[in-house]
């Protein structure tokens, strides 16, 4: 086997340039790091931040409907008409009610169907998973449609439901609240499901051989262990959904139209129909600083919850 | 069992809307009416020959294969520092760069339209490439960072140890073994581009209108069975793209 | 002529909790394998991958064959390591494995091929270019790891636990193999363990390490025979430590223990430990008058070996191991039995 090495040590040291003198590390570890983290910076830091601070500029613009368009001055009006117009304050309490709605329904709807996505393995997960995530492939558009010819009074849904003889006039929905919330609801489930799924995996398997070892039955099995240790993954989940579905424009304004203004078509209309940029600016701080708080209150809540569930 | 049952229901609940607009595709009825009454290519036919969908079409294509591109490399980059760095930083960084997914589009939508209006960007397709870059980043970020945990991190130091410089280790190793990744990110990132709408809505100039903007104001005034062709085809794009690369990405991550 | 070939100087690595590597010195003769042990965390690997170049040192000096490497980078220190993992690119045949680093040193095409041929021949892996590593099993990917970096001749090989992955017979089957391959080639080598079989079986030297800090670095035997700290001796093989004083050339374990020490230790004073391995200590059934006694509390056979655990009357408590051989009697349990060792096998220790 000697002859091997001989063979080997024969082809003689690689034949490269003499070495140089030992140059030192160009770039040290981290510094390497940032260099990739550059563009990207660059690109939030510029467009994303800078229109945003724009954006809180105009804010404190004053405006002149029909007149001189926007004024170069500083004026807290905006704000101070947002909050103080009844009317404003119930497009806010309305969107945050129908946030909730939907979050709560994408719960009751989206845990069933994640806890049985967690106990799938292999194909039938896969097949199941993709399933779920499908509709997201679709736009919010194209669903929406969907919703509509669905939910309109002559629609399939009332149909099937005078036919089941579960109502004798047709439920309004289309144009309505709830509507939205069931458009909404389908449109949003996925992100939830997924959240739970992500949850429910992470608790050790082991747990439910033991308690059912120590007596428990499925109910009591769900309630004190299932339930407690998927909890970092019902607020993640929940508050993806809250966020999403109170920035939802397209569902709300085809499904709800001009008669039932949310948040979202609200920035929108001032945006874009009437050009009031300052108010609209104004309008979306405020939306932004209730979703801070709403993160800043869910994250200790999460923080707590994933401590107890290690 | 009870649980499959409900489930069964959940998930005809999540794929309702689309069966109905597959469905009412083809109806003979010149409006959308679900159960669809006979069955007609027609409203294929007529989206086909109308020139503001199909110029929407090639529209939303160049602005979803610009702005893909972008975020590919920025996203990919974003993603190989992020996963090796360490230090400090690195959470707060992460959750930067990741933020535009839960951002509201509204909002992201006006402010970009201000912005642009002051740098001159307003209107412009450019401005759209790089908004539409903007959100959909995060995604391919993602999608990498998934990649690159299932590598070993002690091949890149096996290149390194054989000799290679940092650019033979990234083009030999490490891009090969992210390749799932990448490519899944881009796949996603072009199908989020192409569906967009909403911060569309606020920066598309006059003659500028995506196919979702289209869609979205024809729905608004009218509800003809063309937008359900237009619908299903878009449908039947994404899922024909969707699981070929879905399918490998998941099995590259189980090898 | 001996050459050093590795040099390290003052080699300091602290993190914020404290020094993972503190100030090592350490000088690596041309040719020599050198095993690294200890126990986790004792620091080995973190002076490895300096050596490697992965790793910055705080503070000190790393040369390779009198040239100062320390701020060179990894690639290039022309070095070769094998991984624990073994780090084989998986999308690349065996082949393109072992010529990656002939490419990246700009090996002449020509010569690739014949360098990546013999390279498989050493390690006995000829015809298994066109595999890919998922298709080899994990002795077969030990050995295109070393075909990898021998294909390129470097100045040293790193092991880092290399043999940790595979079971107990194919490790020691690589142990020989490493060994006699890196003889043939003659390059100098570090190894990292935290197997003290493994390291006696394969080190020229073995460098004991212990909270980021040389303990001992010697021979085999004089690691096993001559330990100088207590953590080398109860590292290496079995030891018994008894823990005492020393006055006036007598030992008093801290249970009343007595007895006279070797006249080469007669000098040393105050609180030492007394070493010996169970193996130098030999059993008589009946003690004899004024032998040492102890009863026997335990009885394990250890394959070819018998392990007996000993209460001695202070309260002392001692192993013993001897080889079991048919038709002698073993000692029974609870038996009464004499001690006895040559005093050039007691070992004391500070």
């Amino acid at each position: 086997m000697s002859m091997e090495a001989t063979r080997l040590e024969q082809l003689g040291p690689i034949s490269s340039a003499a070495p140089k003198a030992p140059a030192p590390r160009t770039v040290p570890r981290n510094w390497s790091h940032l260099l990739l983290l550059t563009p990207n910076l660059i690109w939030i830091g510029l467009f994303m931040a800078g229109a945003l601070v724009v954006l809180a500029t105009m804010s404190f613009r004053g405006y002149e409907a029909g007149g001189r368009g926007i004024l170069r001055t500083w004026e807290l009006t905006h704000y101070a008409a947002f909050l103080g117009d009844p009317f404003y304050r119930d497009i806010l309490w309305r969107s945050l009610g129908m946030a909730v709605q939907v979050t709560l329904w994408c719960l009751i709807l989206g845990f069933p169907l994640a806890y049985m996505l967690s106990r799938l393995r292999g194909w039938s997960r896969a097949l199941l998973y993709f399933t779920i995530l499908m509709p997201l492939l679709t736009s919010a558009v194209v669903r929406t449609f969907g919703w509509m010819i669905l939910l309109s009074n002559n629609g399939f849904l009332n149909k099937t439901l005078i036919s089941l003889g579960l109502t004798e006039a047709p439920i309004p929905m289309m144009y309505r609240m709830t509507g939205i919330v069931i458009a909404l609801v389908e449109v949003l489930l996925p992100f939830m499901v997924l959240a739970l799924d992500a949850a429910l995996l992470n608790i050790d398997r082991q747990l439910y051989d033991a308690a059912r070892n120590l007596g428990a039955g499925a109910t009591r099995i769900f309630l004190l262990i299932t339930l407690p240790l998927s909890l970092p993954g019902i607020i993640s989940g929940s508050l993806l959904v809250f966020v999403l579905a109170i920035s939802a424009f397209v569902t709300p304004a085809l499904i709800g139209g001009p008669r039932i203004p949310v948040i979202s078509t609200l920035i929108h209309q001032q945006g874009i129909a009437l050009l009031n940029w300052p108010f609209g600016a104004a309008i979306s701080f405020v939306m932004l600083f209730t979703l801070l708080v709403l993160l800043a209150v869910t994250l200790s809540l999460a923080a707590k919850a994933e401590g107890r569930a290690r | 069992m009870i649980l499959t049952f409900v489930n069964a229901l959940i998930l005809l609940f999540l794929t309702a809307p689309i069966i109905v607009v597959v469905a009412t595709a083809f109806t003979t009825t010149g409006y959308p009416v679900f159960p669809p009454q006979g069955f007609t290519l027609k409203w294929f036919e007529r989206f086909l020959a109308m020139p503001e969908f199909t110029e929407a079409v090639r529209r939303s294509a160049m602005l979803a294969l610009a702005s893909t591109a972008i975020a590919a490399v920025l996203g990919t980059f974003s993603a190989l520092a992020l996963a090796r760095w360490q230090g400090r930083g690195q959470k707060a960084v992460a959750a930067l760069m990741l933020s535009p997914i839960l951002f509201p589009a509204i909002v992201l939508g006006l402010a970009l339209l201000v912005f642009y209006s002051q740098i001159g960007l307003a209107g412009s397709f450019n401005g759209l490439i790089i908004a539409h870059s903007l959100i959909t980043t995060p995604f391919v970020i993602r999608l990498v960072m998934a990649s690159l945990s299932e590598f070993d991190p002690a091949l890149e130091e096996a290149a390194r140890n054989l000799g290679a410089g940092w650019w033979r280790t990234f083009l030999q190793i490490t891009l090969p073994l992210i390749r799932p990744g990448v490519l899944a990110g881009a796949v996603f990132a072009f199908i989020l581009s192409f569906d967009e709408l909403v911060v569309t809505l606020f920066l598309a100039g006059p003659g500028m209108a995506t196919l979702p903007v289209r869609i979205y104001t024809y729905v608004e005034y009218s509800s003809t069975p063309t937008i359900s062709a237009i619908s299903t085809t878009l449908i039947l794009a994404w899922v024909l793209i969707g699981v070929p690369v879905y399918v490998r990405f998941l099995s590259i991550k189980h090898v | 002529m001996s050459m050093t070939d590795l040099e390290l100087i003052g080699l300091t690595k602290t993190y914020g909790s404290g020094a993972a590597v503190d100030n090592l010195n350490l000088s690596v003769a041309a040719g020599e394998l050198v095993a690294f042990l200890g126990p986790s965390g004792c620091g080995k690997t973190t002076t490895l991958r300096m050596v490697a170049g992965f790793v910055e040192p705080t503070g000190g000096t790393i040369r390779v064959q009198g040239r100062d490497i320390t701020e060179l980078a990894p690639n290039k220190r022309d070095m070769g390591m094998v991984f624990q993992s073994y780090a084989l690119f998986p999308h690349m045949t065996v082949a393109r494995n072992i010529a990656f680093g002939l490419h990246a040193r700009r090996v002449r095409r020509s010569e690739v091929a014949p360098r990546v041929a013999a390279a498989l021949d050493l390690v006995g892996l000829s015809g298994m270019e066109d595999r890919y590593p998922r298709q080899l099993s994990g002795g077969q990917q030990q050995r295109v790891a070393l075909a990898r970096v021998l294909a390129l001749r470097p100045k040293l090989l790193l092991f880092d636990e290399p043999l940790s992955n595979l079971d107990a017979k194919l490790r020691v089957q690589m142990r020989h193999e490493i060994r006699r391959l890196q003889k043939e080639v003659g390059i100098t080598a570090l190894f990292v363990t935290h197997d003290q079989e493994e390291a006696m079986t394969i080190a020229d030297r073995i460098v004991v390490i212990n909270a980021g800090r040389i303990e001992q670095a010697g021979t085999p035997a004089e690691i096993y025979d001559h330990p100088t700290t207590r953590f080398v001796a109860d590292f290496i093989g079995t030891a018994n430590l008894i823990s005492g004083t020393v006055r006036n050339g007598r030992f008093r374990s801290k249970r009343g223990l007595e007895f006279p020490l070797p006249t080469a230790t007669a000098s040393s004073i105050g609180e030492m430990a007394l070493a010996i391995r169970p193996e130098k200590i030999d059993i008589a059934p009946t003690p004899s008058p004024g032998q040492l006694a102890g009863r026997v509390t335990r009885r394990t056979r250890l394959g070819s070996v018998i392990e007996y655990e000993l209460a001695l009357a202070s309260g002392d408590i001692l192993v013993v191991q001897e080889q079991g051989r048919a038709g002698v009697d073993q000692h029974e349990p609870g038996s009464t039995v004499g001690l006895q060792w040559r005093r050039e096998d007691l070992r004391l220790l500070p």
